[in-house]
């Protein structure tokens, strides 16, 4: 793989040129396979960030080329030692040219996407700026995904009125199969790196929860993750950023949705938080799947009966209608031990079959230890203190009880 | 005598079947009071049942649903070939744009094997 980056009026454009032995399919470091439909994206960053130290350029590079690189990967300039060292030690791809000193810098920014999870990193770091990741249309791509509503949520962030960096780019484009999307999860921190030395960077901060972090949800494997290729501390991807002097913070990692859902809303930011990609200005669309799982979870910390004209039989709730395991499957079990009369809800199977109860999801309301532990200095201290004051932090059975956890 | 008892019985009779064609007896007339209950009961619930859908509708008016038209639901048929058309022509692109990088990719290896430059380094 050839990477290629050039900078006009504002924006950096990504050209890659793959090598005789580089596939155009491909599997994100969840396993998810996907394919790869054009080599080109953009990444408009504005009058900031027009010179970005080359291991930032790479890392920002390798969130969109990693899942076709074959054995080696060419960057347009020389990058760190270190910064190779990791490609090596991570993937086995052989980085390169190598000449550049390594990068450093000191300031906490939060990869803000104005969900829940986000915004309740946003409420312990007050001073931290945003950089918010905005979709656009590519322009050799039809864009047939309209219906996703980026400039909403944009226009959200800057509701804030914090200190933020709106950066939009058509990475998500180069993703034919199964949608656009990104290509690895981590490409969500481009605007994040690009502008790391212009905001004098030296961490960024994301909303990934226990269930990300510790358990395997999303896509991934459903059970307690240690490991985690994806987000653990000593995982190939926390070492990349390490190395680019931009470590990868979770400053929620250890907590549940039920818990980062009640810090964003109890912050001053709580009437803007929006998890729906569908929804106007006006409000989310309450019928999407999203907007039903996060129903769940508001339903259940309200302690009050679901509100939804969804029913059992609608394409959002199809999934809850099948056994599980289900993704997200601790946040499910969480909701429906609490919500009440959750047997009349779309929710009733899923219920049924989790057999879930409020003393077994009780582990859900506290802070893993272990999260706050491998939290990068040095924001370790102000993590761990928030944790302890305001959420508390789990029992030794507790820990057992995550640590023993699968989707089954 | 005979006569007079047959001839009242007859009166009788033909009295009694005037008054049952006009009148109804007792207890008919607590049937019909039933019957004439129960339409009601299942009146008022169809009433309640009705009131439920409106609310339902009312809501959904409220919220409403910004799904695409289904194609084949399209009563212009130029829409729905118009649909046609740039949905496959979307997918086309996918694949021009992915037959370019192939073929990219093939001749930087041809490059490289009779020792050309190729694109990039």
């Amino acid at each position: 793989m050839r990477v290629q980056w050039t900078r006009d009026a504002g924006v950096w454009r990504l050209v890659f040129l793959l090598d005789a032995e580089d596939e155009t399919t491909g599997a994100c470091t969840d396993g998810h396979p996907i394919e790869l439909r054009t080599n080109s994206c953009h990444v408009r960053t504005g009058d900031a960030g027009a010179s970005a130290h080359p291991d930032l350029l790479a890392v920002a590079a390798w969130t969109v080329v990693a899942p076709w690189t074959g054995r080696r990967v060419t960057f347009d300039r020389p990058i760190s030692a270190g910064l190779a060292e990791a490609l090596r030690t991570g993937w086995g791809v052989d980085a390169g040219p190598v000449g550049a000193d390594a990068r450093n810098g000191t300031r906490l920014a939060i990869s803000y996407s104005g969900g829940a999870d986000s915004m309740a990193v946003a409420a312990m770091f007050p001073d931290a700026p945003f950089v918010h990741f905005q979709r656009i249309s590519h322009p050799r791509v039809p864009n047939r995904w309209t219906h996703y509503r980026s400039e909403v949520l944009a226009q959200l962030a800057h509701k804030t009125g914090r200190d933020l960096h709106v950066v939009q780019s058509d990475l998500e484009f180069v993703l034919s199969r199964p949608r656009p999307g990104f290509p690895e999860h981590h490409a969500v921190t481009a605007g994040a790196l690009l502008l790391a030395d212009d905001l004098d960077l030296g961490g960024v901060a994301l909303g990934y929860e226990i269930g990300s972090r510790w358990l395997g949800s999303d896509r991934y494997v459903n059970r307690y993750t240690p490991d985690n290729p994806m987000w653990a501390a000593h995982g190939k991807w926390a070492r990349l950023y390490a190395a680019a002097g931009l470590p990868l913070v979770l400053p929620v990692g250890g907590v549940s949705e039920p818990v980062t859902m009640r810090m964003a809303l109890g912050s001053d930011l709580g009437h803007l938080v929006r998890w729906c990609l569908r929804g106007d200005v006006s409000g989310p669309c309450r019928r999407c799947g999203k907007c039903l799982r996060k129903e769940l979870i508001l339903a259940a910390i309200e302690g009050r009966p679901l509100s939804t004209t969804l029913t059992a039989g609608s394409v959002p709730a199809r999934a809850w209608q099948q056994p599980p395991p289900y993704s997200g499957q601790e946040t499910i079990e969480y909701g429906c031990a609490r919500v009440p009369g959750i047997e009349t809800t779309p929710f009733a199977k899923a219920a049924e079959y989790l057999g879930a109860t409020v003393e077994s999801t009780r582990w859900m309301e506290r802070c893993y230890p272990p999260s706050i532990d491998e939290t990068p200095e040095p924001w370790r201290e102000q993590v761990g203190a928030y944790m302890r004051d305001t959420i508390g932090l789990m029992t030794a059975d507790e820990q057992r009880q995550v640590e023993a956890w699968a989707a089954t | 005598m005979r006569l007079r008892v047959l001839g009242l019985s007859r009166l009788r009779r033909a009295l009694l079947s005037r008054l049952d064609s006009r009148y109804v007896t007792k207890p008919d007339h607590r049937q019909d009071l039933k019957d004439a209950l129960w339409e009601v009961q299942m009146l008022r619930r169809e009433v309640v049942a009705l009131r439920d859908e409106v609310d339902r509708l009312r809501r959904t008016a409220v919220t409403p649903v910004k799904a695409a038209p289904q194609p084949k639901a399209t009563p212009d048929p130029k829409a729905a070939e118009a649909h046609r058309l740039a949905t496959e022509t979307a997918e086309a692109v996918d694949t021009l744009l992915q037959s370019e990088m192939r073929i990219w990719q093939a001749i930087d290896e041809l490059s490289a094997r009779v020792g050309a430059p190729g694109r990039a380094g």
